[in-house]
């Protein structure tokens, strides 16, 4: 360890700071639904069926495993479902795309045999509704309590020191010694996986327009025997996404969040293929001439920086500040004048990558565009 | 277990991890200065501005019905449900756009939909509280003399860690951390300049202590459903909110195995006698820290139990559970009214001190006027800033916010490299696109 060592985790630090502190504009893109559903208007919440709920409680003493399943009542199953069936509707109706109605015909069937049933003899009496959400679940959770058993080396240490003895002083040469022990470390952990089927079924025609079936896993444990510092900070480095507020990485989360949380991760999937979704994307911005203008870009100023913008470039125009228009542009949604701008910088300087992303980047949305329109004019004329 | 070859002379790495934490010391101090200074923003003003709500709800709704006998609350572990609905009501009559009331019942025949249209608010509420209890184990080192006994309390007392006393020396044992050790090798060397003690004697234990972690989880479920000429839903959504504690009783701390102890009763004499590693070990007692294994099952047939006012006092849990529903509701209610957010402005260093004071302490009416006192020629950049900032602050009208982004451009003419000012233009163009919206909703009330 020395100062050369020290100056160079400050200036790491410095980087760190500067990278960490400097914002680069978000713009919300928005990305078509990849399955054609803009025949479908009114969605109705079907039931959320329960395949198997498993969760059991194990407990180790003496080498010994003990386990207790936790019974659920059917009602219990039913609010589980809920919960789950909660989270798709709202994903589903983050963006006003669907509009999502409960009906008690739908929900009230049994399973989704009843309701392909249904639909395939046209029996329901519901009016305007387009399709049906329904889906199944699958659940398994444990929770342990557990002993991990490791050596451990324990230190002690007793320095060296002078005593007087019999008219004299003596030397203690002092004692510097290791001991291992094995020792017990009582540890408690959660894993569950969530397995979700969702379907989303026309009724005119009767036809499954989009199913899927994914699993989400999550594990957490507490207590047990230390990480070493490496371990720590991998998984420091790897860690996903805490479940609750507090205390949060020193308690389990219950059933409840655990749920919760593994559904959003499944339906924001099953969600973006049917629906259209909107995005935040970072958009780097060119080191152009005028400073501030780039800065009005980074704090969402947008317009006061097109005029800016505007200004320095009708006289000698810079390709950084042309790129840095289209950024602002692209930002309004103006996607024609963002395209121009851009292919002017580019025209100007054909080796800048930059520039070709933001001729990229817009051409990608116009191409998606007139499925986006379709797809939001189906709503409009609604 | 085994022994590893005692070393007589004074422990080195001690030396090695002086040096350490002297220039640690200084490289953390120096990164979170830099950090601190790249990211830290001054005093800040703070005010409140009005958001859309994400929905528009038809101008003709201004009468909410909460169903309190079509909310679901089978699930409802905690008794929330009035509380939730009583709350829900609140909030919408609060922002103005709705009178939201809750009822036990509603029959719907009486209404007149060709008159009057209504929303009906159904939904369910879940909630749920659990205790976990259970016991871990730690080791800890506990260090003596003079000057390692008080640094020791002073790293523990800096880091609010449990502290154990063991059964030999009355050293002080902590578990430590990175922060801690820090602070402790600071201390002990302070102490050794003050000529208190050299490199403290040290001796580690394994511990065992007790502790409650309480969880609580609480979702709602709100749908909203207009009664007019036509019956539509207009809104589904489920907002959960969850708190967590770790409680440890500081009491329940105990140390289990000492090293001294196996020291001086099974192998001192060994040691002292002779340099050479001694093993086998064949007394169990000396390599088995036996008491670190639970004897209770935490996890038996019954289920966890809910927290009782032991694990949380009565108005600590009237606090968490206020908090949860607060949270809860709060995005359905976003969903369907136009809300009030708070919103925090950095303020300038410079200009008129009193203006800044002024705006700092929540005024930000006589900030404006005293600023509006000073010639426009002699208004600096801060000044102006601090005007446009008042204005917002204070706005009444569109009018206001108008004027309040001309000042921030007046103030970022005068300073064009300033984050601050730049960002008070943001704020005011990002409301003056919600402000269409919003005037849309309003003007449907």
């Amino acid at each position: 360890m020395n100062s050369r060592f020290v100056q160079k985790i400050a200036w790491i630090s410095v980087l760190l700071g500067v990278v960490a502190c400097a914002p680069a504009p978000l713009l919300t893109m928005q990305t078509p639904a990849e399955i054609d559903t803009s025949q479908i208007q009114t969605v109705a919440v079907g039931r959320f069926e329960v395949g198997r709920v498993y969760v059991v409680r194990r407990a180790e003493r003496e080498g010994i495993w003990e386990a207790h399943e936790i019974f659920f009542s059917p009602e219990q199953q039913d609010a589980i479902a809920r919960t789950v069936r909660a989270r798709v509707v709202n994903l589903l109706t983050a963006t006003p795309y669907f509009r999502v109605v409960f009906t008690e015909e739908f929900e009230r069937l049994e399973n989704d045999a009843a309701l392909q049933e249904l639909i395939s003899v046209q029996g329901y009496t519901t009016a305007d509704v387009d399709a049906v959400i329904s889906g199944k679940i699958w659940l398994e959770a444990e929770r342990i309590d557990g002993l991990d058993l490791s050596k451990e080396d324990l230190e002690y240490f007793n320095p060296p020191r002078a005593y007087r003895s019999y008219g004299g002083y003596r030397e203690d040469p002092g004692l510097n010694l290791n001991v291992q022990q094995v020792v017990w470390w009582p540890y408690k952990s959660v894993r569950g996986t969530l397995g979700l089927e969702i379907k989303l079924t026309q009724l005119t025609p009767g036809r499954v327009v989009a199913s899927t079936f994914a699993t989400r896993s999550y594990a957490q444990r507490i207590g047990g025997k230390p990480a070493s510092v490496l371990d720590q900070l991998t998984a420091g480095l790897q860690a996903g996404p805490q479940l609750a507020a507090g205390d949060s990485g020193l308690v389990l989360p219950s059933l409840d969040q655990l749920v919760a949380e593994l559904s959003v991760s499944i339906a924001a999937r099953f969600v973006k293929r049917v629906s259209l979704s909107e995005r935040r994307v970072p958009v780097p911005l060119a080191a152009g001439s005028n400073a501030t203008a780039q800065l009005l870009i980074e704090v969402g100023a947008y317009q006061l920086a097109i005029e800016q913008l505007q200004q320095a470039t009708a006289n000698a125009p810079d390709p950084n500040d042309l790129y840095n228009l289209g950024v602002c542009f692209e930002a309004l949604g103006d996607y024609g004048l963002a395209l121009t701008s851009y292919r002017e910088a580019w025209e100007k300087d054909r080796e800048n990558v930059l520039f070709a992303q933001g001729i990229g980047r817009v051409e990608r949305i116009r191409r998606e565009l007139p499925q986006l329109r379709r797809q939001t004019r189906s709503r409009e004329e609604s | 277990m085994i022994l590893r070859m005692p070393i007589f002379s004074p422990n080195p790495s001690v030396t090695r991890f002086r040096l350490f934490a002297k220039h640690t010391g200084w490289g953390v101090t120096l990164c979170a200065l830099l950090w601190g200074a790249g990211c830290a923003s001054g005093p800040a003003a703070t005010f409140e501005v009005q958001r859309p709500a994400k929905l528009s709800v038809p101008r003709e709704v201004r009468k909410i019905f909460i169903r309190s006998d079509f909310v679901e609350a089978a699930q409802d572990r905690l008794g929330l449900k009035a509380q939730v609905l009583a709350r829900l009501a609140e909030k919408l009559n609060g922002l103005g756009r709705f009178e939201a009331q809750v009822v036990d019942h509603l029959d719907e025949n009486s209404l007149n939909p060709e008159q009057e249209t209504v929303a009906v608010i159904q939904g369910e509420v879940v909630s749920r509280a659990e205790l976990d209890r259970g016991q871990f184990t730690d080791v800890a080192t506990c260090t003596g003399g003079i000057g390692g006994r008080l640094s020791a309390i002073g790293a523990a007392a800096a880091s609010k860690e449990a502290i154990t006393v063991d059964s030999w020396g009355g050293y002080i044992c902590r578990k430590g951390n990175f922060k801690s050790n820090l602070t402790q090798a600071a201390f002990t060397q302070a102490f050794a300049l003050a000529g208190l003690s050299g490199a403290p004697p040290k001796n580690q234990v394994v511990r065992t202590y007790r502790y409650r972690n309480l969880s609580f989880f609480v979702q709602a479920t709100f749908s909203v459903t207009v009664i007019g000429p036509q019956r539509s839903t207009l809104a589904i959504r489920t907002d959960a909110s969850q708190f967590s504690r770790r409680i440890v009783n500081q009491s329940s701390y105990q140390n289990v195995q000492e090293v001294h102890n196996i020291v001086v009763t099974f192998l001192g004499p060994v040691l002292r006698a002779s340099a050479l590693p001694t093993f086998p070990n064949l007394i169990r007692p000396a390599a088995l820290a036996e008491r670190s294994r639970p004897r209770e099952v935490f996890y038996g047939s019954a289920s966890l139990p809910d927290p009782g006012w032991r694990d949380l006092t009565r108005s600590e849990r009237a606090t968490v559970l206020n908090g949860l529903v607060e949270q809860t509701i709060l995005g359905f209610v976003q969903t369907i009214s136009p809300y009030r957010v708070k919103v925090e402005a950095a303020l300038d260093s410079g200009g008129d001190a009193e203006a800044r004071a002024l705006l700092e302490s929540g005024k930000p009416l006589d900030a404006r006027r005293r600023l509006e006192t000073i010639s426009q020629e002699d208004r600096s950049a801060s000044n102006w800033y601090h005007l446009g900032l008042s204005y917002e602050a204070g706005a009444v009208s569109v009018e206001d916010y108008e004027d309040a982004r001309r000042f921030y451009i007046e103030a970022l003419n005068r300073s064009s490299s300033s984050r601050v000012y730049a960002q008070g233009v943001g704020r005011i163009e990002r409301f003056l696109a919600d402000y269409r919206k919003l005037r849309q909703q309003m003007e449907e009330r």
